[in-house]
């Protein structure tokens, strides 16, 4: 009876953490919502933010976004619609928003956003399964093939469409990794506070040197796709200065535009902790 | 003094040159009966070139059996070559071949004129004939097709469903059909003939049938009567004994004989089908070639849309007839429309592909904005049944085209966004909606890649460990396949030897013939050695470059080894031994 209630009393302590895990995230959501309904909009943004930092969900991040773009805050809005996007890639509402407010801020769409081909990000792992289906079974059928001794030519034609097939899906999955990592080292280009970031001009500069003073190279809008940069150890470039400050090369998707960028005018669409 | 004698003889032998004689055996013969025409060439024993005469009423076999020999009689030697055509004759008369030439070892030898009389049949001919007459009957009893269709005449370019059945007596040993029924006749069109439907036991001209019966789609293409039949190959096993107490070979039980497999040609009965021209009177200016019964619709997925934004226009034809056949209607695209071409789809009975639902679809874009009209798709057909056109437009469909988003060129918005005119901006009340229940939570933004998890690489074993059984399977199962053929050669060569001690060249050139088999399928990579008939594997033999002597010495044998198994001829003569080297020899030399 004892073991039982032992059991019982671990099983409720474990089980706790989670569901107040779960409550919270949830509870943090509601708030929000009660808060934007009272068009309380900064009350709104810190719930709905602070609930993103516990778990992840496309409604969320969909409300937040609406939220920066009533703001006028462009560049966060665009980031929390991608974030929104990577969750439900398929929200046709999603998409609308973000190119209404990519119209509104006038920001080009990067080629990123524009992937609806068969080799985006989200299709990697569909080409993988695709590239190991054809792999096994066309290395098995010829492997039945040759101890059956079904006809020669038969048996030519079937390995030259396996190599076919198979050089289409690792070819395949080659272009959805490249995109995957492309995504994963995508930032957008935000001002350091969401008071500032109203797109009048405060342009974010791509700096020569990583410090304040240096002339830049160029200047993106808020909510604009920038690539951080890697350094041949597969690290993200980055420099901090002597005053603390850190700084990190991004390059447009082209690499046209490039320079250094500081931390707080760049946030991630996926975050580095996830990757 | 022996030797120079007989070479001084051969060699006169040789400066005469070669001798052509020739002969009908028996020379007289009456109509229903056969006779060899033999040609004999003393002197040589080299290879024939020549073209087979033809006379007409005769019918001369192609594949002479040809018999070389060689004596020495009283120290005078002498090679002989004997070619004995089979001749059969179609009327009564005397038939003369006029002389003709043959080459051998490059020269020319005429061949002397032979004259054949034909007498008129007997009473035991005519007796022959008939039985002969009753057995071709039975024989076209015994496999036979048949086709059916739906109605008794058909328009020009209508399409009906027809039945192809190959009707097989079930004591015919067929072991496989080669090809599905092929139509003789260019004025019909079938649709692809699959698998067919097998039936059992089916009665009819009191013998007992499998069925096999093919659904097809026929169309007529030419009007006026043509003809249409269809053939198909079949091969059946058949005894040897050509001579047995039956005379069919089909009625002999195969599997108590030595059988070989024989291909047969199944034709089916050739029919006349009217076929009719369709009427100009009356043809509506949307007729396109559709005959059948059908009826028509079309739809749009929206009525209401943008100013440039796709609608998809859907026009369906329902019914039975050739759908097949119909082209997609032309709409006009006016100044309304930009439209592009049609896209086809068919669901239905896609055997025969009368019956069922073509679909076409097209894209529409307006061009101008406002309340648009989709026009209607004139289609019409002719009914077969009723024998008149039928027009069926489909209705309009109005849609509803409004202006859409205006882009605001930058010299006109050159504020910010921020002080922008609140009026030249489009609601957001409709895009930016709060969702107010958060929907499904997840821990991670993005799942890492399959390709990056250990679990996926893991698992590459279960299929790896599938590919290494099936090798493992197809290596033993080939090692026992030729240990299972190397015991067979063994038994085989083993059986030859023994034939010559107990003086047998029957069994001798029974297991010759099964040794060869085993060897040219071993060569030529043949899946199943103990089918292989002897043209086949003379077929092979060439095919594998042997030299023509080889070829011609292995069709004797084989030609003897029919031959001998229940007829003995002049080989019964030879000595076995020799047989037994001759076989073993040309075993050795065939690639």
């Amino acid at each position: 009876m004892s073991r039982l209630l032992f059991v019982f009393v671990s099983f409720m302590m474990l089980a706790y953490p989670f569901g107040s895990y779960a409550e919270s995230e949830n509870k943090l959501f509601y708030d929000a919502v009660r808060a934007e309904a009272e068009e309380d909009f900064d009350s709104a943004i810190r719930f709905y933010e602070e609930s993103a930092k516990i778990s992840h969900s496309a409604n969320l991040y969909g409300n937040l976004a609406n939220l920066y773009f009533k703001k006028e805050t462009y560049g966060r809005s665009i980031l929390n619609y991608r974030k929104a996007l990577l969750l439900d890639p398929k929200n046709r509402e999603l998409k609308a928003n973000l190119s209404f407010v990519q119209e509104i801020a006038r920001i080009e769409s990067s080629a990123i956003d524009k992937q609806n081909s068969y080799f985006s990000s989200s299709s990697m792992d569909a080409w993988t399964i695709f590239t190991t289906f054809v792999f096994w079974i066309g290395l098995g059928g010829m492997a039945l093939f040759f101890f059956l001794q079904v006809n020669r030519i038969f048996q030519v034609i079937f390995f030259l469409f396996w190599i076919c097939l198979n050089s289409l899906g690792v070819w395949a999955v080659t272009q959805t990794r490249d995109n995957h990592d492309l995504q994963n080292r995508e930032v957008i280009a935000v001002a350091p506070t969401t008071g500032e970031d109203s797109n009048a001009s405060k342009a974010i500069y791509l700096r020569v040197s990583a410090f304040e003073g240096s002339i830049s190279n160029t200047s993106v809008e808020p909510g604009e796709s920038l690539f951080l940069e890697m350094e041949k150890n597969n690290s993200v470039k980055k420099h901090t200065n002597s005053i603390g400050e850190t700084w990190y090369f991004a390059r447009s998707l082209g690499g046209r535009n490039r320079g250094w960028v500081r931390q707080d005018q760049l946030l991630r669409i996926v975050p580095a902790t996830e990757r | 003094m022996i030797l120079s004698i007989s070479w001084q003889s051969l060699l006169f032998s040789q400066n005469q040159g070669p001798r052509v004689e020739v002969s009908f055996s028996p020379p007289s013969i009456t109509l229903a009966n056969n006779t060899i025409y033999k040609i004999v060439i003393h002197g040589t024993q080299d290879n024939l070139q020549y073209s087979t005469p033809a006379v007409s009423g005769l019918k001369i076999s192609d594949s002479p059996q040809v018999f070389r020999s060689y004596s020495n009689i009283n120290g005078v030697n002498s090679a002989r070559l004997e070619l004995s055509f089979q001749v059969r004759a179609t009327r009564q008369g005397n038939f003369t071949i006029a002389p003709w030439n043959v080459k051998v070892g490059g020269n020319l030898l005429q061949v002397p004129a032979a004259t054949l009389q034909v007498l008129a049949p007997s009473q035991q001919d005519l007796l022959r004939q008939k039985r002969q007459q009753e057995q071709e009957k039975e024989l076209e009893q015994a496999a036979f097709i048949e086709f059916s269709t739906t109605r008794p005449f058909l328009f020009e370019g209508e399409t009906v469903p027809a039945t192809v059945q190959l009707f097989l007596w079930d004591r015919l040993p067929v072991t496989r059909i080669e090809q599905a029924p092929v139509k003789n006749g260019d004025s019909f069109s079938i649709t692809e003939l699959r698998q067919p439907n097998e039936k059992r036991n089916v009665l009819r001209n009191g013998k007992r049938y499998a069925v096999f019966s093919w659904n097809v789609g026929l169309t007529a293409a030419i009007a006026g009567q043509p003809k249409l039949s269809f053939s198909t190959l079949i091969r059946v096993r058949v005894s040897n004994r050509r001579n047995g107490p039956f005379g069919s070979p089909f009625r002999n039980d195969p599997f108590f004989g030595f059988g070989r497999e024989e291909q047969l040609k199944v034709n089916g009965e050739e029919r006349e089908i009217e076929v009719r021209p369709l009427p100009m009177k009356g043809r509506p200016a949307g007729f396109q070639g559709a005959i059948g019964n059908f009826t028509s619709q079309s739809r749009i997925d929206s009525d209401q849309v943008s100013l440039g934004d796709p609608v998809r226009l859907v026009f369906e034809i329902s019914g039975t007839g050739n759908l097949a056949a119909i082209p997609a209607p032309d709409i006009s695209s006016g100044k309304n429309f930009k439209i592009g071409p049609p896209a086809f789809s068919f669901d239905g009975n896609q055997i025969t592909k009368h019956e069922g639902k073509q679909s076409f679809e097209y894209i529409l874009t307006p061009l101008v904005a406002g309340l648009l009209e989709v026009p209607p798709i004139e289609f019409a057909y002719f009914d077969p049944l009723r024998e008149s056109f039928v027009s069926a437009p489909t209705r309009p469909h109005p849609l509803q085209v409004d202006r859409g988003k205006q882009w605001i060129p930058n010299d006109q918005g050159n504020q910010s966004p921020d002080n922008s005119n609140e009026s030249t901006r489009p609601s957001t009340s409709d895009l930016f909606q709060t969702e107010v229940e958060p929907g499904e939570w997840r821990s991670l933004l993005e799942a890492s890649p399959l390709i990056e998890k250990p679990t996926f690489w893991y698992l590459q074993s279960i299929p790896l460990a599938g590919l290494c059984s099936l090798s493992f399977w197809g290596i033993r199962r080939k090692m026992k396949g030729k240990e299972k053929f190397r015991r067979k050669e063994n038994s085989l060569s083993k059986q030859m030897k023994d034939s010559v001690g107990f003086n047998d060249p029957s069994s001798l050139l029974l297991a010759f013939r099964d040794l060869l088999r085993l060897k040219i399928a071993k060569n030529r990579k043949h899946p199943n050695p103990s089918s292989l008939a002897s043209d086949e594997i003379v077929m092979l033999l060439k095919a594998g470059k042997n030299s023509e002597e080889v070829i011609n010495s292995v069709k004797e044998l084989l030609r003897n080894c029919d031959d001998q198994e229940f007829a003995g001829n002049e080989l019964s003569k030879q000595p076995v031994e020799d047989l037994y080297r001759k076989g073993f020899g040309l075993l050795k030399k065939i690639r």
